[in-house]
């Protein structure tokens, strides 16, 4: 033991050199990889934001608002979308409003927990709405929380298929990022050849079952061929002011 | 006893004012800080509720074990322990070196941000800082009279 305290002084900075990479390695790990949170934490943050949550003041939500977003309003652009996209309309999902009662400031703000979990019936990778748009999607649920990763996120991790409704023109492509100098969501692997015009509405498309179809994300504001100059890279603005969320809805189930 | 209060209090508020503000002054890490001279002596002690407050800070808030942790181990070696005196100035410096870690560490595993909206963010963190500061050295002031602060 003593050897190894006199190596170890000896070596100061090796030392402190692997320590770093190894937690680097940790740190990107956790990042980018982690999928569930270790029981220990989802039992901390249950008691601490189960305590958190009796001062935080809840919000009342506009059920009607949102639920609109889906359904009175969505409606009839839906129908021609499902004509358009040759879908069958057997989507199936509910709503579950939740406070927002904490916000993650390790990940500068991109990172929300909510005061419902498991219990009410969420999971992982459901989707976060407001009645303006999508808000992000959900990475770790507790019994009680769930926590919501934004769209502002700089991961990359955020792969949601959408589609540019152009005219009378369907275009597919995936959300891949945020600009945050530029304030717009950026969607990429959509076809060099399409014609996009500035002001497409952009939906979620529900391809791949995961998520259901016709969410709004936002309007392309911008567009531009990628460095390979194959396919076009889309900015999208949203109407979600992402800094100043009080509440948000998670969308339950999807395809039946 | 009390600043272990203190510090329980600065957790909760850490929580809670981050549903408000967007600038973070980081209540529990600037707690730990003021509470330093209090264990003057008792180096021991003062780690073992440094790592306890930051794993639980880790277990709560910030869903990466040991970020908190490891940040304010890494102030406390290279920074507080070569300051028995802790006043406004020095607070708020080593507010700004733990924002600068915390980015650096994130950066270098390629979660950037831009770094003037970040320098934004802690610029704009400072006044807050600064209240917290004044308030954090009053409340111990009156607590502790005898103990050897500079304020």
């Amino acid at each position: 033991m003593r050897k190894v305290k006199i190596w170890i002084h000896k070596n100061q900075i090796a030392v402190f050199l692997l320590v770093l990479f190894i937690f680097l390695f940790y740190l990107s790990f956790t990042v980018y990889k982690k999928e569930s949170l270790w029981p220990i934490e989802r039992f901390c943050k249950d008691v601490v934001l189960s305590i958190q949550n009796i001062v935080t003041p809840k919000y009342q939500v506009n059920y009607q608002s949102v639920i609109d977003t889906f359904t009175k309003d969505k409606e009839e652009e839906l129908q021609s979308l499902r004509k358009l996209l040759d879908l069958t309309n057997n989507s199936s999902f509910s709503l579950e409003h939740a406070s927002i009662i904490n916000r993650n400031a390790s990940y500068y703000f991109d990172e929300i927990t909510i005061n419902k979990g498991k219990e009410q019936g969420i999971d992982v990778d459901m989707l976060a709405i407001t009645e303006e748009g999508l808000v992000g999607k959900v990475k770790y649920v507790t019994k009680n929380t769930a926590v919501i990763k934004l769209l502002t996120a700089q991961d990359n991790s955020f792969k949601v298929s959408v589609s540019i409704m152009s005219g009378n023109n369907i275009y597919h492509g995936i959300i891949t990022g945020y600009n945050e100098k530029e304030e717009c969501i950026l969607v990429t692997s959509v076809r060099g050849q399409s014609e996009i015009e500035v002001g497409s509405q952009v939906i979620t498309n529900g391809l791949g079952n995961l998520y259901p179809k016709g969410i709004e994300v936002g309007k392309v504001s911008s567009i531009e061929m990628d460095s390979v100059g194959v396919n076009k890279i889309l900015k999208i603005e949203s109407k979600v002011d992402f800094k100043n969320l009080k509440y948000v809805s998670i969308i339950k189930g999807v395809k039946e | 006893m009390i600043a272990v209060g203190i510090l329980i209090l600065s957790f909760f508020l850490d929580g809670i004012s981050s549903n408000y503000l967007m600038w973070m002054p980081s209540f529990t890490f600037l707690t730990l800080l003021f509470i330093y001279p209090l264990f003057y002596k008792k180096e021991g002690k003062y780690l073992t509720i440094l790592v306890i407050t930051s794993l639980f800070y880790d277990l709560a808030y910030t869903n990466i074990l040991l970020w908190s942790t490891v940040l304010y181990l890494a102030v406390y070696f290279f920074f507080l322990r070569y300051r028995k005196k802790i006043g406004l100035l020095e607070g708020m410096l080593a507010f700004i070196v733990i924002s600068f870690l915390g980015y650096s560490l994130l950066r270098s595993i390629g979660y950037s941000k831009d770094i003037f909206l970040f320098l934004q963010t802690v610029i704009t963190a400072l006044p807050l800082v600064f209240l917290y500061e004044m308030l954090l050295s009053f409340l111990l002031f009156r607590i502790h009279p005898k103990r050897k602060m500079n304020y």
